[in-house]
């Protein structure tokens, strides 16, 4: 399957809904998460990723501490904040809104 | 609220710094490790699952700086990163920096000081209210040589009932008096002016009032004279002082630092015409200040003045022939020649700052080149191009700034010595000084420098293509052809800017010294001349011929005494008294008028003016003997019909003249009486035992002595002192001091310029300097090879040369032409000399080359010093 890039606004949703259905979570088992889940589609790029993080801890849709890995290394998590939350609640609905309408204009059949 | 806690959470990244880092890398790390883990779980080998993790992870240095940008604080961070880097290639580079920075300093305080002075000249607040609405009417009167000329009582009237173009005009006059009373006598000058003079200007009284209509006998004085005399006693208002003995109200005292025109004028009194006097149209010596109505503009009303000229001529035919009114604004009157100089002052200044600007340019391009590696390797690295300008500027910054700085101080310095430029007639109120206005022109300066200087070698650097860069080693990235030719057209330009500096002051010098040479007519040196104010009770002929006979009697006693005469005023002091006068023979001219100067016999002899027929005055030429006079050569020339004026006669109309025939008994030679290099009007000589008029004049002494004038002044003091005790003897200077001053500003204004062309010349030669050495210094593996292949060292040496003095010969024919549109600017200023003078435009040219020559001369001594081997290797 070949690798596509995710466009940028779309990683906020992936990464916000990941960390939603699983709680807290380091980096690289976020991307991790989302290659698996699509199969392997969508690869999260180091170079989008941790600077997303970022962005997100900026905006207050994340928090951050460290903490030790499963293999017992030390690695940061992140996990949801109520205010994360509800950005994802909005993107979600957006994105449906957008998806639905698209789908409509595709799937139009004379 | 989100955006209050956002603000919140990135002010808490910058206290954090240094974790944020920490964390960040161990992020990183704990990323790639993980990956590692994952590849060798694939079945990599270990060094082949690290170097995947890594080729995989990209550059950690970029990511960090992604990360790190979403905090907000990058551009922030950026500059203060570019300072200290900035900073610290500048502290490395000491030679660079301070010629960089000293070239600016030079440039920006020249410019902050001459744009100060501009400001304060051309738009500073006069003390006057709505004062460019204000402007002085003068009639122009082209005969008797020159223009602008003073009114009457009855041309005033006229024009104030036939104008529309004014909402008020007023009458003034220059005048003096003794002032006695509470102290000792005292001469001051002062003006006499209409009742709706004040109201004209919009000036209040700081105390007590002003004019009102029918004051008679009142004064106001200024706030100077209140403090100096009086003491600043609040109570004055209402007392009486003494004008020429006459009993004077004080009701007013203007506010302090007032001045209209007149430099040292102390008091004001209402004008008090009699009704014969206002219906004179011949009385001449009167100016009109008026107020512009608020939609007409000077050439409105200058175009209303010149339409009811007929008016005036129809209404007095003989009195007004060859009418004509000018309007001139305020301000200018009031600057004069000042205007223009400082506007060329202006030009010039810019012009070194552009020079300046050229070499710092220059500067920094050449130290530029020599990190062009570096800077392609950075490009390379994917370091954006915006970034590499950013940094470069932040060089720029600095020098400029601290050149700004620097340049304050030379301001400072440089106002004190421009304090010369201030007219007299504005100086009570106008104060120049290195305020926060100059502070601020500094900085500004300082950023436009840093513009100019930097933003082209900064673009011209961040355009390099690296790829062709890396390939072909450093020494050519930023040395194309069109480098080459960007540092020559820098070079020429300001080979150019300084010959026209240089032009430019080689013709002031010349005008200086013509100025110098000009035969005055008489000989200042060795003349002591003081301002003596008579006694009371000599307001007759007799009383005041015997105390001039006393006095001077007194004076020549003294051992050392060569000469002594009294004079009615000293040469260049007094430009007017001027009257009207009627030769026997011709037809009565009411406008035609000659220089009226009272003399004692010794006059001439004193001053050393020649004899050119005739005789001087003697002790015969009294009260009871035939009436007499001695008229100049121009007067000669001008009104006795090209013959000889001995023997002819004269009347004189004026006040407390009579209706006499005058005999003329002696020609003199021509005395500059009104400037250096105003030509000389016609003057009638007369013994004041013989002139009814002016009794209140005081006259002026001179004395000649072989040796230092100065030492007569106490024997002098002493003489007098002892006959009149409390006799005033004022202004009691030598005679080359009244010279000095009449030579006004030309010295310095031509060491000025001497020097801004100077600076001009020192920093293109810098510039020469500098890109030969560049130059030189690029070229040295080309300069061994040629070598190496045989080339002789003259050959190498004449190949410099020749670079150089082909930018100089480019540069001084540009400067040529730009000099010949330049000193159509110097017009006014030039004396005795032609703007386009054909020495001056081959002597500077030659000499700029000569000193080009010179600059070229030690980077070809370096060029043929070069060794081949070395040169080669060290490619």
């Amino acid at each position: 399957m070949p690798k596509d890039t995710i466009p940028p606004g779309t990683l906020y949703m992936l990464i916000l809904k990941t960390l939603a259905r699983r709680g807290r979570m380091h980096g690289w088992g976020i991307a991790e998460h989302i290659q698996q889940l699509s199969d392997d589609v969508l690869q999260v790029e180091e170079g989008s990723l941790y600077p997303a993080l970022q962005r997100m801890l900026v905006k207050g849709w994340v928090t951050a501490e460290w903490s030790v890995s499963e293999n017992n290394r030390r690695a940061r998590f992140y996990s949801l904040t109520p205010e994360g939350r509800r950005q994802l609640e909005s993107e979600l609905t957006q994105y449906d809104r957008l998806s639905h309408a698209i789908r409509a204009v595709l799937s139009e059949s004379y | 609220m989100g955006t209050l806690q956002q603000i919140v959470r990135r002010l808490s990244f910058l206290r954090d710094r240094e974790e944020w880092e920490q964390q960040a890398n161990e992020e990183m790390q704990f990323h790639l490790a993980m990956r590692e883990q994952r590849n060798r779980e694939n079945g990599m080998p270990d060094e082949e699952a690290r170097n995947a993790a890594l080729r995989q992870f990209g550059n950690p240095a970029l990511l960090r700086e992604r990360g790190r940008d979403a905090w907000g604080w990058s551009v922030l961070d950026d500059f203060l990163h570019d300072s200290q880097v900035a900073a610290r290639g500048l502290r490395r580079n000491p030679g660079y920096t301070m010629l960089a920075a000293g070239t600016l300093a030079l440039a920006i305080g020249a410019c902050t000081a001459v744009f100060t002075l501009a400001y304060a000249l051309l738009l500073g607040p006069l003390p006057y209210s709505d004062a460019d609405r204000l402007t002085l009417i003068h009639e122009e009167r082209k005969n008797a040589g020159f223009t602008r000329s003073d009114t009457s009582p009855a041309n005033f009237r006229h024009l104030q009932s036939a104008s529309t173009s004014f909402r008020q005009m007023a009458l003034f006059h220059g005048n003096g008096a003794t002032l006695t009373g509470d102290g000792e006598a005292e001469r001051i000058d002062g003006a006499n002016a209409g009742t709706n003079f004040f109201d004209v200007l919009g000036v209040k009284a700081a105390r007590g009032r002003l004019f009102r209509e029918g004051d008679t006998d009142m004064v106001v004085i200024s706030h100077e004279l209140w403090q100096r005399r009086y003491g600043g006693d609040p109570n004055l208002l209402g007392k009486t002082i003494r004008l020429n003995e006459v009993p004077h109200v004080v009701i007013g005292i203007l506010p302090p630092r007032f001045q209209f025109l007149f430099p040292d004028a102390q008091f004001w009194k209402p004008l008090n015409f009699s009704p014969a006097t206002w219906a004179r149209r011949d009385l001449r010596y009167l100016t009109i200040v008026a107020r512009l109505r608020d939609n007409v503009g000077t050439e409105s009303a200058q175009a209303e003045l010149d339409s009811l000229a007929p008016q005036f001529i129809q209404a007095a035919p003989e009195a007004n022939r060859n009418f004509r009114a000018v309007a001139v604004p305020l301000r200018r009157s009031l600057l004069g020649d000042v205007r223009e100089r400082v506007l060329l002052l202006a030009v010039a200044v810019c012009l070194v700052l552009l020079i300046g600007c050229a070499n710092v340019a220059h500067l920094i391009l050449s130290r530029s080149v020599r990190r062009s590696s570096e800077f392609a390797v950075r490009l390379s690295l994917g370091a954006s191009r915006g970034r590499l300008v950013r940094q470069l500027m932040a060089e720029s910054l600095a020098v400029a700034i601290a050149g700004g700085l620097i340049g304050f101080g030379v301001a400072m310095w440089s106002l004190r010595v421009l304090q010369f430029l201030i007219p007299t007639q504005i100086a009570a109120f106008t104060e120049v000084r290195a305020d926060g206005r100059a502070f601020a022109i500094a900085m500004l300066l300082a950023t436009v420098a840093c513009l100019i200087s930097g933003l082209i070698p900064a673009l011209r650097i961040a355009a390099i293509n690296w790829h062709q860069a890396i390939r072909q080693g450093s020494s050519r990235v930023v040395g194309g052809l069109r480098q080459e030719r960007l540092r020559g057209a820098l070079v020429v330009s300001e080979v150019a800017l300084a010959v026209v500096l240089l032009v430019g002051a080689s013709l002031l010098g010349r005008t200086l010294k013509e100025v110098l040479d000009v035969n005055t007519g008489f000989r200042a040196e060795g003349v002591l001349t003081a301002v003596t104010i008579p006694p009371r009770g000599l307001q007759t002929l007799e009383g005041r011929t015997a105390f001039l006979d006393e006095a001077l009697r007194r004076v020549k006693a003294i051992p050392g005494v060569a000469n002594a005469a009294y004079m009615s005023a000293a040469p260049f002091t007094w430009k007017g008294g001027r009257l009207n006068f009627a030769v026997e023979g011709q037809l009565p001219a009411p406008d035609q008028g000659a220089l009226n100067r009272q003399v004692t016999p010794e006059y001439f002899r004193t001053l050393r003016i020649p004899l050119r027929a005739g005789r001087e005055f003697s002790e015969y030429d009294n009260a009871g003997s035939a009436r007499v006079a001695i008229v100049n050569e121009a007067m000669e020339r001008r009104h006795f019909d090209g013959g000889s004026a001995i023997g002819r006669r004269l009347r004189v109309n004026g006040p407390g003249f009579d209706d006499q025939w005058i005999t003329v008994v002696g020609v003199v030679a021509d005395v500059k009486e009104m400037g250096i290099v105003a030509p000389a009007q016609p003057v009638i000589y007369l013994p004041p035992a013989q002139t009814k008029a002016d009794f209140n004049l005081p006259f002026e002494l001179a004395v000649r002595t072989d040796g230092n004038p100065t030492l007569l002044a106490a024997p002098i003091r002493q003489t007098l002192g002892a006959a009149w005790p409390s006799m005033p003897i004022a202004k009691m200077r030598p005679l080359t001091d009244i010279v000095e001053i009449e030579m006004a500003q030309r010295g310095p204004m031509a060491m000025l310029a001497s020097g801004l062309a100077g600076v001009a010349l020192v920093l293109a030669i810098i510039g020469i300097y500098g890109l030969l050495a560049f130059s030189v210094a690029q070229r040295i593996p080309e300069i061994g090879v040629r070598m190496a292949l045989g080339a002789q060292a003259s050959d190498i040496f004449r190949g410099v040369v020749q670079r150089g003095l082909i930018l100089a010969v480019a540069g001084v024919g540009a400067g040529l032409v730009l000099s010949i549109q330049f000193v159509q600017l110097l017009r006014g200023l030039l004396y005795g000399i032609r703007p386009v003078d054909p020495a001056t435009f081959a002597l500077a040219p030659a000499a700029v080359m000569a000193i080009a020559f010179l600059a070229c001369l030690i980077p070809a001594r370096t060029a043929i010093r070069v060794e081949p081997s070395q040169a080669l290797r060290s490619e």
